[in-house]
């Protein structure tokens, strides 16, 4: 017995003793896999590019307020609610407010999923499946830093994720300039190009996956901003000749705003940020990118923003008096208002009726038929004329507003009606309002069931000069074309119209406001007029300069000491253009 | 020589139980028929040398002297005289005179008791009179005299430099801080049970179990637990039989009564709030804040407002409930020439002071502790059990503000109980269904379950004010624990295996191991109901969630022990060894929501269920070693080295050294140490330094994961599933080190009868593991990351004494001790300066947590005085100093001078530490009657109390407000206003609250010394019982009777946030209890 417990105590001595070597330490994590044991094979980088494609429907992205900061930032809308978004239409946002950050946030998320694919297959050439992965980590990658350089002008320039990931103080980077992303950007879609097949490919290359011409049109859209108008020419045109792939314009203008698959990725759309139908959905909101889930509902809250209180809206962006107007200002060839102004404007006209325009229900708000009189604002307390792009206001499919993130309707971000504005731009800055910048936009304008160009009564002065040809795709065209879409605010940019006494003057009297209260000055004080009676205020009366952009938030300098003070909105410096603007053309268009 | 020792025989006379008859004064001879003598002697101690100052007298008068210089006394005393002599320290002695004028030289023994006391270190003992780090000693015997529920509430204010705050409710875990705050990351010590570290709470624990405690409070003394003692360690060691006792069976048991205290705070009975209410609208109204006042408010013809009808509800009354605690234990003990056993049984049961589902709480512990002597090997063996049942209030101060989707955000359960409306009726059996009334209850079947509701109509649309016995009886959280610890240690004597038996050489090795498995289960259950079309918890939303937790511990520990005393003078006692712990946890967690009624509470009775699971594995492994040696006890040295190794931290970093050294020097013990060892017996000055680590963080978090399939997109209206990194990742976490230097002498007179302590410490935190922020460049979803960033220092002074005297009838101890704190947080994370939690503010360079607020300016009285704070905003181009303020409104000071006050004019308000600390205890002991008393305070202390400061004395919203309140919104006839109390609204429209603003207001001061235990007892005598029962004992205690201080709030003692100090977040109120008990052995 004695010698028994002799023999165990050593034993057990001896057992511990070996047992005290390093890799019992070594404890294995069972309930996630650690990013070593992630597969770097086609099957998990296919994963990994689907989390940067998840990204970009977020609420900082185009999930909400990565897409209406910029529908604020335009003189076509404004805040109808006078709350919340306040200081993103105005333009002077403080920079201790959180919501800054939002959008710099989620695109960074962005940036550092597609950081990963891109560092992981560092090269082409290794397989197809490999190239077209890298592909489209380099399209989402220069998708975020386009938004990036479009709403934070500055930021660091990251694209190595083992180098810059890994500690703490690998992640103070640097500011780099505008103008550094802008090159970044420029090569990454450059070699996108190369990577990704057309969509003319089919299957989801045809449904929502980046491609050849989503990169080919970024990149056009880049050097628009950029001021490189014959690249630019180069690459638009490029894709109106069917080099990047096949595309057409829908014939029915409303056929880009609605869901469903008849609708949706249809042969206009280039890019399009892809929301599930509002029947399939998941149960689960993601506001944060702390609760992401699979069980996600997978849409987007634009409309909750742009649908009117009355409705179960939020009731807070309208479009302008003087949008409503530029609708008015021109009639189709059978004397017709402007389909498009139905799809962007939710306001009762005799014209709407069942049959008109094409893919219409009429005069409906939701599910209410409108009579003649009947007046929907946006907001109760302050007016405001609602929204119906991106919305249920007029698809028919739904009775209310569902809140949260919710809406199914596809974001088609960029498409093919843009690219021949652009190209029409792109021309008239190279060589000056053609034939072939007239027929570009003779496309959209035919589209849209108006007179060709020359014929229109009211705007055949347009092709008088360059400039009188940039004041209509500026002013006229675009807003029409594009009116409350995501984008306008990147246009006033790459204008310069922040920078101009006599365009800033212009984009006040667009962004004019007057605030009526339904409920105490009745619904008779609710005027649709341009130039407006009485003017409360504009969206720019209090804009600071150099706040066109969005001011970093102070947490965020403060947890990354190498951003320094900022940008220009963080220090409230003016930035100035280092191209001429183009003056204002005062016959063309509802200018003063 | 001796000059210096007569000064200081003077100066101890001071002490009060000295013997203190003066030299030479001969005291008036009793009348006695018996002839007296002059009778002399010599008093010596045992090496022969003379013993001055000892006490001689004739026992049974008070005739009697001391001894001179020399020893020799000479005494007038009758030829048959018993002489008793005395001298501290020393064992007294009875001589007969028998007639002998010279009785001759009498030699004292020396009472070793005290001063040979042994102390159980970690790995080893020492005698305590050999300790160079900082060891607190508590004397369990003397603690377990009166009765306590839980180990940690028996300490305190026992010890100098352990903080013990808590939580009042059943079963709450008390908050046990040693020497400051140690870490951002949790603080409680490390407890060493029987040998085996079990962790950071020894909750399910009774403490009838328990033999000795020790605290190690500097890094000497811990060093041997190096990793894991940063925050101190507390060991203890439960009973163990005796040898060649026959069986034994003790039984101790009491019955208490638990009352929360009802005066704390005032509130509005239904009159005083109706008044309050409606001058609370008026004013509203007046500074065009238009505000609804529900319809029950009326405005009498008197101007007086009533509710409409009589309800008065009294919602302390309601609310809170008697409690009762009763425990019973049953030890049976014994032992044989070669074994020992001990069982101990134990039943502890309080149920709580608050109507409903909780809290409550229950314990079993059966406890079995064997030693075997076999040959050369001592074996011990321990097993304990323990059965918990705890539940707790379903909305405390841990989750009541927690944010559950779908569930309203109702407050804990003790805020509502006061700031409810006494207008709402408790109970109301009308309130089963109103669909009726509420269209929108139609949906539920069971509404608001007979508990009184607001009336929307009546009382306004008041958001937040559930009726909180509806709650915490609809509402339930509830866990049982059940836990197995067993241990067993062998102890090899290898020199007695070898036969080899030196005199002064001892080699040991020895054996831990130890397995403990821990089963939690945990049931929470949230059922729907309707309350207000606002504060409702929908049938989708309702949930009863279902988890399981397990914990394994295994731990093997091999240690030699090498003792020895070489040349007589050099005494050595090394220990090496090799430790190895490995933890295990399982959780389970299963939720359903959406129940028919009536409810079965089962996950399968669900309409939608979902689980999940996670594992965790912890492995520390741990080289030891120790050196103590000591030259003619009187050069102690210490040195200790441990490294650790953990699995918490990255590969690259996660072995450390933990090093100490401490040094001790005997004065006494000198030859030139000018003192009689009569008098000093111990003067012992010693100084430490060490380091000691933690690694207080979850497992894995130096792995970066993937969030694999978690993220969802869509190609053509059809899901796909993508994966990617998510949280920003450490993958550097090494050990938070603490440096400690301590600095100490202790003072031993008259054997250990009057001892001091006095201490200076220094603890240096450094690389504590602290949340840096995560630049959102990253573009990850955690917005802060643990690393090795912040530091920290705490340091202070420690004096304990005690006395006691045991050799009277009236036998006494005297405790009392003090210490001081001093914070600073001297970094935070690169680049970050400050960290701001709600009102307090932590700063580099200064105090954690200190108050941050508005400096306080005064009421604004007039218009005039409006004029004026505006006219410094007009100064500075703005239009109003603080916009929105009316005349009646508080001001503040404006610190930026930018003519606005906002919240850059915030400043530091102060501290939330108490900077003092004492605790003071007595017990007196005559005949079979014995009184002990203990209590505690802290001094330089102030506090926020959220019930009162910041609910009670609010100055907008629906809640119920003190009385005070009442007075507010007058004004003179000039307009002026008049009342000490700022104007109340029912609504804030301003920019800010002016008048709730946090300033100085809402500080209290805190100092308080607190009664903590007053025990009356008496023991009865053996022979009552015929020998049938033994040691028998009576008892009345009673707890937490009575604070003084000028706090107002309950548990000035209460357990705060790391980063919130000085803020009283609802801590639920410890009870007044009165306890009745009984002791006895057969």
């Amino acid at each position: 017995m004695k010698k028994f417990n002799i023999l165990l105590a050593a034993a057990v001595a001896a057992g511990s003793l070996s047992g005290c070597s390093e890799d019992l330490l070594d404890v294995k994590n069972n309930n996630n896999q650690t990013t070593e044991a992630f597969s770097q094979s086609t099957d998990g980088l296919s994963e990994a590019v689907i989390a940067a494609y998840n990204h970009i429907r977020m609420e900082g992205t185009y999930g909400r307020v990565g897409y209406t900061f910029d529908v604020c930032r335009g003189d076509e809308a404004w805040n109808s609610s006078q709350q919340w978004y306040l200081p993103f239409d105005e333009l002077n946002t403080a920079i201790t407010n959180e919501m800054n950050n939002w959008v710099f946030r989620d695109w960074f998320y962005t940036i550092n999923a597609s950081t990963y694919v891109i560092t992981k297959i560092p090269n082409k050439g290794v397989s197809t499946a490999f190239d077209r992965l890298r592909g489209q980590a380099l399209f989402i990658h220069a998708l975020a830093y386009y938004n990036i350089m479009g709403y934070y002008k500055d930021a660091p320039i990251v694209t190595d994720y083992d180098k810059d990931y890994n500690t703490i103080d690998g992640l103070y980077w640097d500011m780099n300039s505008q103008e550094e992303i802008i090159e970044l950007i420029k090569k990454e879609l450059t070699e996108a190009i190369e990577l990704l097949p057309k969509r003319d490919e089919g299957g989801e290359w045809a449904g929502g996956r980046a491609t050849q011409g989503a990169a080919a049109a970024l990149l056009g859209k880049v050097l628009m901003f950029n001021h490189e108008f014959k690249e630019a020419q180069k690459y638009l045109e490029g894709i109106i000749n069917g080099e990047y792939g096949t595309y057409s314009l829908v014939k029915n203008y409303g056929d880009n705003f609605q869901e469903g698959s008849q609708f949706e990725n249809n042969s206009e759309s280039i890019f399009e940020v892809q929301f599930l139908d509002h029947d399939v959905q998941g149960t689960q909101d993601e506001w944060t990118p702390v609760n992401v889930t699979p069980d996600a509902t997978q849409g987007h809250a634009i409309e909750s923003n742009f649908a009117a209180g009355k409705y179960g809206g939020w009731a807070d962006i309208s479009a302008s008096n003087w949008l409503y107007n530029l609708f008015k200002s021109e009639r189709t060839v059978d004397n017709k208002l402007d389909p498009r102004m139905y799809w962007t404007i939710a306001t009762y006209e005799d014209d709407w009726t069942t049959s008109y325009p094409a893919g219409g229900n009429g005069n409906f708000y939701y599910g209410v038929k409108m009579k003649k009189g009947d007046l929907i604002v946006t907001n109760d307390g302050n007016g405001g004329i609602p929204i119906a792009k991106y919305t249920n206001a007029r698809t028919g499919i739904l009775s209310q507003v569902v809140t949260g993130l919710r809406c199914g309707i596809n974001i088609r971000l960029i498409r093919l009606a843009d690219i021949y504005l652009l190209a029409a731009e792109a021309i008239n800055e190279n060589e000056g309002p053609t034939a072939k910048a007239v027929e570009y936009v003779d496309k959209v304008r035919e589209r849209a069931n108006l007179c060709k160009l020359a014929a229109s009564d009211k705007y055949k002065g347009a092709t008088a000069s360059a400039d009188a040809f940039f004041e209509y795709l500026a002013n006229v065209e675009r807003p029409r074309e594009l009116g409350c879409e995501y984008g306008r605010g990147f246009d006033l940019i790459r204008w310069g119209w922040f920078y101009d006494d006599a365009r800033f003057k212009q984009i006040k009297d667009h962004a004019s406001i007057q605030l009526i209260n339904v409920a105490t000055d009745g619904n008779d004080k609710f005027d649709f007029g341009y130039p407006l009676q009485k003017v409360d205020k504009t969206s720019y009366d209090s804009y600071i300069k150099g706040h066109e952009y969005i001011p970093y938030y102070q947490g965020t300098l403060d947890a990354n000491p190498g951003l320094g003070k900022g940008n220009s909105a963080n220090t409230g410096t003016p930035n100035t253009p280092s191209f001429s603007i183009r003056p204002v053309v005062k016959e063309i268009g509802l200018n003063l | 020589m001796r000059k210096v020792i007569l000064i200081f025989c003077g100066m101890l006379a001071l002490t009060p139980a000295t013997f203190a008859s003066q030299s030479g004064n001969r005291l008036p001879i009793a009348l006695s028929p018996a002839d007296n003598i002059s009778v002399t002697g010599k008093i010596v101690d045992a090496s022969g040398e003379p013993l001055p100052g000892a006490s001689v007298y004739v026992k049974g008068t008070t005739n009697g002297t001391i001894s001179d210089i020399d020893g020799n006394f000479t005494l007038n005393a009758p030829d048959d005289a018993i002489l008793v002599f005395t001298f501290v320290g020393y064992i007294s002695q009875e001589i007969a005179v028998n007639g002998r004028t010279n009785i001759g030289t009498i030699t004292m023994q020396e009472d070793n008791q005290e001063i040979e006391q042994v102390v159980v270190i970690g790995y080893g003992t020492q005698k305590k009179v050999d300790l160079t780090g900082s060891v607190a000693i508590v004397d369990a015997d003397e603690m377990k005299k009166v009765s306590n529920s839980n180990i940690s509430t028996m300490l305190e204010g026992k010890v100098a430099g352990v903080q013990i705050t808590s939580d009042g409710q059943p079963g709450a875990d008390p908050n046990v801080r040693i020497r400051g705050i140690g870490s951002f990351g949790s603080t409680p010590p490390l407890y060493v049970i029987d040998g085996v570290p079990v962790g950071t709470t020894i909750r399910d624990f009774s403490p009838n179990d328990i033999a000795t405690i020790q605290i190690l409070k500097d890094a000497s003394a811990a060093a041997i637990y190096g990793s894991r003692a940063a925050n101190g360690v507390v060991i203890i060691t439960t009973k163990n039989g005796k040898k060649n006792q026959p069986a034994r069976v003790d039984y101790s048991g009491y019955f208490g009564i638990d009352k929360i205290t009802n005066n704390i705070y005032e509130v509005m009975d239904a009159d005083q709030f109706s008044q309050y209410m409606g001058s609370a609208k008026e004013r509203s109204e007046a500074t065009s804040n238009p505000s609804e006042l529900g319809a029950g408010y009326v405005k009498g013809s008197d101007g007086v407002y009533k509710w409409y009808d009589e309800t008065n509800t009294n919602w302390f009354d309601e609310v809170f409930k008697t409690g009762i605690r009763q425990n019973h234990n049953v030890n049976i003990s014994g032992g044989g020439d070669a074994h020992t056993y001990n069982v101990g049984l134990d039943y502890f049961n309080q149920k709580g002071t608050v109507e409903g589902a909780g809290p409550d709480y229950q314990r079993y512990t059966v406890r079995v502790n064997n030693t075997f002597d076999v040959k050369f090997i001592k074996f011990r063996t321990g097993i304990v059990y323990s059965h918990s049942d705890q539940n707790t209030m379903s909305r405390g101060n841990d989750n009541g503000n927690t944010y559950i989707q779908g569930i309203p955000e109702t407050g804990p359960i003790l805020r509502q109980a006061f700031t409810m409306q006494p207008t709402i009726k408790a109970y109301d059996e009308s309130t089963w269904c109103l669909d009726a009334t509420v269209p929108a209850a139609a949906d539920y079947k069971y509404d608001s379950y007979g508990f009184g509701r607001v009336d929307v109509d009546k009382h306004g649309d008041l958001r937040g004010f559930v009726n909180p016995l509806l709650v915490n009886n609809l509402w339930e959280r509830n866990t049982k624990v059940d836990r197995v610890v067993a241990t067993a240690n062998a102890s090899v004597d290898i020199f007695n295996m070898l036969k080899l038996n030196p005199a002064n050489h001892k080699l040991s090795y020895n054996l831990n191991l130890s397995y403990s498995k821990t089963y939690a289960k945990d049931h929470t259950w949230m059922a729907s109901y309707f309350y207000t079309p606002n504060d409702k918890v929908d049938k989708s939303n309702e949930q009863l969630t279902k988890a399981t937790r397990q914990y394994d511990d295994a731990l093997v520990e091999n240690t030699i022990n090498y003792e020895g005393t070489l040349a007589e003078k050099h005494h050595i006692n090394v220990v090496a060894g090799i430790t190895y712990e490995n933890e295990y946890t399982q959780n389970f967690s299963e939720w359903g929501k959406n129940f028919p009624e009536p409810y079965y509470l089962q996950i399968n009775n669900a309409e939608d269920r979902d689980a999940n699971s996670s594992e965790y594995q912890h492995v520390i492994e741990s080289y030891i070693g120790r050196l103590n040696y000591d030259f003619d006890q009187r050069y102690l040295l210490s040195v200790t080295a441990r490294r650790d190794g953990s699995s918490r931290l990255s590969k690259e970093d996660r072995w450390g050294w933990f090093p100490s050294v401490s040094l001790g020097w005997r004065l006494d013990r000198e030859a030139f140490f000018p003192v009689d060892e009569h008098l000093i017996n111990l003067l012992k000055i010693r100084g430490s330094y060490g380091i000691l680590g933690n690694e207080n963080i979850g497992e894995y978090a130096y792995m970066a994961t993937m969030a694999r399939q978690n993220q969802a997109y869509s190609f053509n209206n059809t899901k796909v599933l993508g994966s990617s990194v998510t949280t920003f990742v450490n993958t550097a976490i090494a050990w938070e080190k603490k440096k400690s230097t301590s600095v100490g002498f202790d003072l031993g007179m008259f054997s250990n009868q009057l001892e001091f302590t006095f201490e200076w410490y220094k603890n240096v935190s450094e690389d504590l593991l602290y949340g840096v922020a995560v630049p959102a460049n990253g573009g990850f979803s955690n917005a802060n990351v643990t690393m090795n960033a912040a530091s920290m220092e705490n340091s202070g002074f420690e004096w304990s004494a005690s006395y006691h005297n045991y050799k009277h009838k009236v036998k006494y101890d005297i405790n009392f001790n003090v210490s001081t704190l001093k914070n600073e947080v001297t970094a935070l994370s690169a680049g970050k300066d400050r960290q701001v939690d709600g009102r307090n503010i932590t700063t580099v360079g200064e105090e954690i947590g200190k108050f941050y607020g508005w400096e306080y300016g005064g009421i604004i009285r007039s218009q005039a005085e409006l004029d004026e704070l505006n006219a410094k905003a007009i100064a500075q181009g703005k239009d109003e100093y603080q916009p929105g303020a009316n005349i009646g409104d508080c001001w503040y000071v404006d610190q930026n001078g930018d003519g606005v006050i906002d919240a850059d004019d915030q400043k530091v308000l102060g501290s939330g530490l108490p900077k003092i600390n004492f605790g003071l205890s007595g017990r007196v002991e005559y005949k079979g009657f014995d009184l002990a008393v203990s209590t505690f305070g802290a001094l330089k202390y102030k506090v926020i109390d959220d019930i009162y400061d910041l609910n009670l004395m609010s100055c907008y919203g629906y809640g119920n407000r003190s009385p005070e309140m009442l007075n507010s919104n007058q004004f003179d006839a000039n307009g002026n206003y008049i009342s000490e109390q700022p104007a109340c609204y029912l609504k804030n429209s301003a920019t800010l609250g002016w008048n709730d603003l946090f300033s100085e207001r809402k500080i209290q001061k805190a100092n308080y010394w607190k009664i903590a235990t007053v025990e009356l007892g008496y023991n009865f005598k053996d022979e009552w019982f015929n020998g049938i029962l033994t040691g028998v004992r009576a008892y009345v205690s009673g707890q937490n009777l009575a604070t003084i201080t000028k706090y107002k709030g309950y548990n000035v003692d209460f357990a705060p946030g790391t980063f919130t100090p000085g803020y009283n977040y609802c801590s639920y109120p410890t009870p007044k209890t009165v306890m009745f008990g009984l002791r006895a052995s057969f």
